[in-house]
């Protein structure tokens, strides 16, 4: 354009005037400057963006094991096909399931550490035998008082102190109350982990258990699945099974009848062990359910049963009163 | 103005003795290049860590699921405490009209205005995704004080840098004519920065109000780049970073870090570039004095901080602050307290010790110490959340910086030397037609 | 996929169950003395019910259905209740292991009395042997004017209609069978459970498990201040448990009896910790304003200073 209008229009003055035309346009040189790199910087982002999601296949292996040759038409579909999968299951995944209120009930009278919650959870998500969605704490609330098994998942607060401080919206609150994750937008700044004051948060220091295997599944922002280094993992309420009208797999997982889900909207809960469904609001009545550290304003969304009436003694590695070095502890519910 | 006129002759001497003393570091230069070399190759080794934490992840550092926050952001809260005293001195103390600042006033701004610009980096080194840096701007959400810390550091480092190109545009025409055989690059840069100066009444006014705009604008600003940073801490419900006060904190530590920096930064320009007539025992011992003050505010802030929590021992913070006092912590925690904080303040107070040489070690003393209580803040808070850390492998329990992190603290260090060098080497350190001017010669000969 | 799941999953909780739970599978000595106890509680339809709920409630998550052999995958595995190992054993001998527990097998002495713990034997006994013995037929004959069993034997139909008596807010199924010369008589002594419907499993109602009147009724009331969809509506169940639920029949009936819900998207509010789009204004309004006047400023020293090289008009 420039160059066209210099061709056919009057050549410039250049003696005098030179230097303030240049300085004029120095502010503006820069401007451009700044917003040209700015555009480059995204549309490098961009493209990184699109084309993350699916590297070029050559060999692609069946249901079955084989290796089969894809043509490079059927791949680019299928690329795309994984491109609409990952962009709706991203969709859905941020909506969430509209009327629902999900709510877990953690009767602690029944839990004696089976653990099973644990492994399920970490074998749902492909996380490392230390990363935990759910720990089983060994917890005393006082001196003198019984040491019990405490599983703590995330509690999906209500006030949730982690989205709050998100730069990003990378994680979120849906509308039917689970807080996600969502580690595509994740920018590994760990601000979340350092605001939850219930530790439920993780971080992938380092390439995830699975990546390798993983590299090619669409990604489930329900379930976090592939998980991603240098990016956060957090208990999702097994978002994914709830779609499907399954509950959560640290529920099904539990062999002692600890855990109840349910919608707090309807009122009820179930045990993922004895499938028994319960009114939610007079189990809690006849329990004296509670929440953990509720003084602090996060409204969460899990309760606990006391451990009174308890079928098994506090009993950890021999041990029936709490390790010494498990009393690194802030003060269990106070 | 107080200021007595000279006569055009003497002006013409005084000037002339001032620009050969200030510009002489442009040309004589002993020991740039090793210095270069050094810092070169300080990037390359921090460069090689970085490759290497990029490749491997976030895991070669010793920050794990508890401990999540650890050296870098230390660093980064340093940096930022750092650069607030640019603010300090140009802005509170120069628009207070308190005259002995003139000369130190540049070596506060490039001090500023290099810890500013690396602390954005030392953030981005702490990221796991860096490559995804634009989703802040992309998808920022303002609610997150992450957002506000970027966007005032952003700001605070474009202030800065305007308060520091504002005083050089007469200076670069000085250089300008002082110095024409300069390398053609260099010459450019003058060329474009004296914006045509011709020292004209109207030209000095317009400089001098702009100044004052900058300056009043870059207090508030500088404010809350520091309560902001206080405010990632502040804003969770973590014991021992939930308080109130973390703000005016920060704040009121930022200014020791920062002019124990000025000092340290005095005492090089003095000796090495040779400008004891300049900056004088006179300016260090002042400097003493604000070191005092701001640190005596810093204590007090100190005392709110440890003490009020102490004495009521609420379960949540037992065990932190039992950890600072006598536990694991306590050694690095009364070093930064009592030596590198109280007793350079009680010395200080007396003149006697506001020499030069003295005030170089205890501002080396000050600064460390502001470097560890960074530390201090960061990590030992992390150890004891609310709920026991347990089922994880032992190293999750402690934090001890990694190789990869050490070289990745010495990299920004280098950074802001790197920074400063630059400017110093292709500027005086000291605003030249500023002293000048105190000094009583002719405006309008300052060209 | 999902089986795929199933087994990551599956795998690692064998292995942790069996080692974290599975200690010994020695066999389990009772002192002789707690063998020979005799179950002190005499057997009733009634009793034999609570045992039933109070199996479901205790024992079922790990010794699975009695007869269908889905306990637990645990090492050692719970027995079924209705094993002939298990069977072969004293009332004594049950009760004892109740009171004691071992290994994965919590001990229940404090948790349910002695007098449901007998309940529970009372139960799981009739699975074994000595279902046909002289105390179950008694059981039998005590409450049943017409035992259902004897009716299917027959294979004739059975109808179940679900109603609500808007007066006193009961929840009404009739149960109808087909006479000996094809009209409709009610069928009597018929279990039936009523359910709500929920997401993820039925919410029953009522005490236990009701039985058909002579008039082939069985009535529940319906639940107060249950939420409903958001019209209020509710969809109730009655199930008729027939041969041990393998001829169930059910009827559904959708009554506007709920509690409406009340739709609340809580992520379209404006708040702190929502997305960046329901950012509260205050924040928007202080955060741009700030920008503006400081970036304002900023760009209004840089013209000005930019224009320094002009000479005065």
């Amino acid at each position: 354009m420039e160059e066209t209008n210099n061709l056919s229009g009057k050549p410039q003055k250049e003696d005098q005037n030179a230097r303030r035309q240049f300085l004029k346009k120095l502010g503006l040189v820069v401007g451009a400057g700044a917003a040209v790199t700015a555009g480059a910087v995204y549309m490098g982002y961009d493209h990184e963006n699109k084309k993350n999601p699916e590297g070029k296949k050559i060999r692609v292996l069946t249901a079955d094991g084989q290796l089969m040759e894809v043509s490079e038409a059927e791949l680019l579909q299928a690329e795309n096909s994984v491109e609409t999968e990952e962009t709706e299951l991203q969709r859905r995944g941020r909506e969430g399931i509209p009327g629902k209120h999900w709510v877990m009930v953690i009767d602690l009278s029944k839990c004696r550490n089976a653990r099973m919650c644990m492994a399920a959870c970490q074998g749902a998500h492909h996380l490392r035998p230390e990363q935990h969605h759910i720990n089983v704490l060994r917890m005393q609330d006082a001196e003198h008082t019984e040491p019990y098994f405490m599983p703590k998942p995330c509690y999906h607060c209500d006030n949730p102190p982690c989205t709050k401080v998100c730069p990003v919206d990378a994680t979120f609150k849906r509308q039917d109350g689970i807080v996600l994750i969502d580690n595509q937008r994740c920018i590994g700044c760990r601000f979340c982990i350092a605001a939850c004051p219930y530790s439920a948060r993780i971080f992938h220091w380092i390439e995830p258990l699975k990546s390798e295997e993983d590299k090619d599944l669409p990604y489930d922002v329900e379930l976090n699945v592939p998980q991603r280094k240098g990016t956060i993992s957090k208990c999702l309420f097994s978002a994914d099974c709830l779609r499907d009208g399954e509950l959560p797999y640290c529920v099904r997982a539990c062999p002692n009848g600890v855990y109840y889900f349910g919608d707090l909207n309807e009122d009820v809960v179930t045990n993922g062990t004895t499938r028994e469904t319960v009114r939610f609001s007079e189990l809690i009545r006849k329990n004296g359910g509670y929440t953990v550290l509720e003084e602090l304003g996060t409204k969460p969304q899990v309760y606990y049963l006391p451990p009174k009436n308890r079928l098994f003694p506090y009993q950890y590695e021999g041990k029936t009163t709490l390790d010494p070095d498990d009393s690194r502890i802030g003060g269990g519910r106070g | 103005m107080s200021v007595n006129k000279l006569s055009p002759e003497e002006s013409r001497s005084v000037l002339n003795k001032i620009e050969t003393d200030l510009l002489r570091p442009l040309t004589h230069h002993k020991g740039f290049e090793l210095w270069i070399l050094f810092l070169a190759l300080v990037f390359i080794v921090g460069g090689y860590a970085y490759f290497i934490q990029l490749r491997d992840g976030l895991g070669v550092t010793a920050m794990r699921d508890y401990t999540s926050w650890g050296m870098y952001i230390g660093n980064f809260v340093f940096f930022v405490a750092t650069s607030l005293i640019g603010m300090f001195i140009s802005s509170v103390l120069g628009l207070l009209k308190i005259k002995w600042i003139t000369p130190i006033s540049r070596i506060a701004e490039m001090i500023a205005l290099a810890f500013a610009m690396w602390a954005g980096i030392v953030i981005v080194i702490d990221m796991g995704r860096p490559d995804r840096l634009l989703n802040v701007f992309l998808h920022g959400r303002f609610q997150s004080p992450i957002v506000w810390d970027v966007t005032v550091v952003t700001t605070y480092v474009a202030i800065s840098t305007l308060l520091l190109l504002l005083p050089l545009i007469p200076d670069a025409a000085i250089v300008r004519r002082r110095l024409p055989d300069l390398p053609k690059w260099q010459m450019k840069i003058y060329d474009l920065l004296h914006l045509g100066w011709e020292a004209r009444p109207d030209q000095y006014q317009t400089i001098r109000r702009s100044m004052r705009i900058l300056a009043i604008l870059i207090i508030p600003v500088a404010l809350s780049i520091h309560t902001v940073t206080s405010w990632l801490f502040a804003a969770t419900l973590r014991a021992g970073w939930d308080s109130t006060i973390f703000g005016p904190y920060f704040v009121s530590g930022a200014f020791v870090a920062g002019a124990a920096a000025v000092i340290i930064a005095m005492y090089f320009f003095r000796y090495n570039y040779k400008l004891g007539d300049y900056i004088t025992d006179f300016h260090f011992n002042r400097m003493g004095q604000v070191l005092v003050l701001v640190s005596a505010v810093y204590i007090y802030f100190n005392l709110n901080e440890y003490f009020v929590p102490a004495y009521k021992m609420r379960t949540a913070e037992q065990l932190h602050l039992h950890e600072m006092f006598q536990g694991h912590w306590a050694f690095l925690f009364w070093f930064t307290q009592i030596g590198c904080l109280a007793i350079p303040t009680l010395l200080l107070i007396f003149k006697r010790m506001r020499k030069p040489g003295i005030m170089l070690w205890l501002s080396v003393l000050v600064l460390i110490g502001a470097w560890f209580k960074r530390l201090l803040i960061v990590v030992p808070v992390q150890q004891h959340p609310y709920l026991p850390i347990q089922n994880v492998p032992e190293s999750f329990h402690h934090y001890v910086p990694t190789g990869i992190e050490i070289m990745l603290t010495f990299l920004p260090i280098a950074g802001v030397l790197l920074i400063i060098t630059i400017i110093a080497k292709l500027f005086p350190v000291m605003p030249v037609w500023e002293i000048a001017h105190e000094k009583g010669v002719d405006e309008s000969m300052i060209k | 996929m999902k089986t795929i799941f199933q087994l990551f999953v599956a795998l690692p909780l064998l292995w942790t169950a069996s080692h974290v739970m599975g200690q010994t599978t020695t066999p389990w000595q009772v002192p002789a003395a707690k063998k020979t106890v005799k179950n002190p509680v005499a057997a009733s339809a009634a009793v034999v019910e609570k045992g039933k709920s109070l199996y479901n409630t205790h024992c079922k998550s790990c010794h699975g259905d009695p007869g269908k052999n889905n306990g637990l995958p645990l090492q050692p595995k719970p027995t079924d209740p209705a094993s002939a190992q298990y069977q072969a054993q004293t009332d004594g001998e049950m009760f004892y292991k109740m009171m004691t527990g071992r290994g994965a097998m919590p001990k229940f002495a404090d948790v349910i009395s002695e007098t449901d713990k007998w309940s529970i034997i009372h139960y799981v006994r009739t699975f074994g042997k000595k279902k046909s013995s002289a105390d179950a037929i008694e059981v039998e004959a005590d409450t049943l004017a017409m035992p259902a069993s004897t009716l299917l034997q027959a294979g004739v139909p059975i109808q179940l209609n679900l109603h609500i008596r808007e007066r006193d807010t009961m929840l009404i199924a009739t149960l109808t069978t087909v006479g000996a010369s094809g009209e409709p008589v009610p069928a009597a002594g018929v279990e039936v459970a009523f359910f709500v419907k929920r997401y993820f499993g039925d919410l029953p109602l009522g005490e236990g498990v009701q039985r058909t009147d002579v008039n082939g009724w069985a009535a529940v009331e319906l639940p107060v201040n249950l939420p409903g969809d958001t019209a209020g509506m509710l969809t109730l169940i009655a199930k008729a448990i027939i041969n041990d639920g393998i001829d169930n029949v059910s009827d559904t009936l959708q009554a506007a009896f709920g509690k409406p819900l009340v739709m609340r998207n809580i992520t379209e509010e404006r708040s702190l910790w929502g997305r960046a789009r329901v950012a509260p204004l205050y924040i928007i309004i202080t955060f741009f304003g700030a920008l503006l006047i400081v970036w304002g400023t900023m760009g209004y020293v840089v013209m000005n200073v930019l224009k320094i090289n002009r000479q005065e008009a």
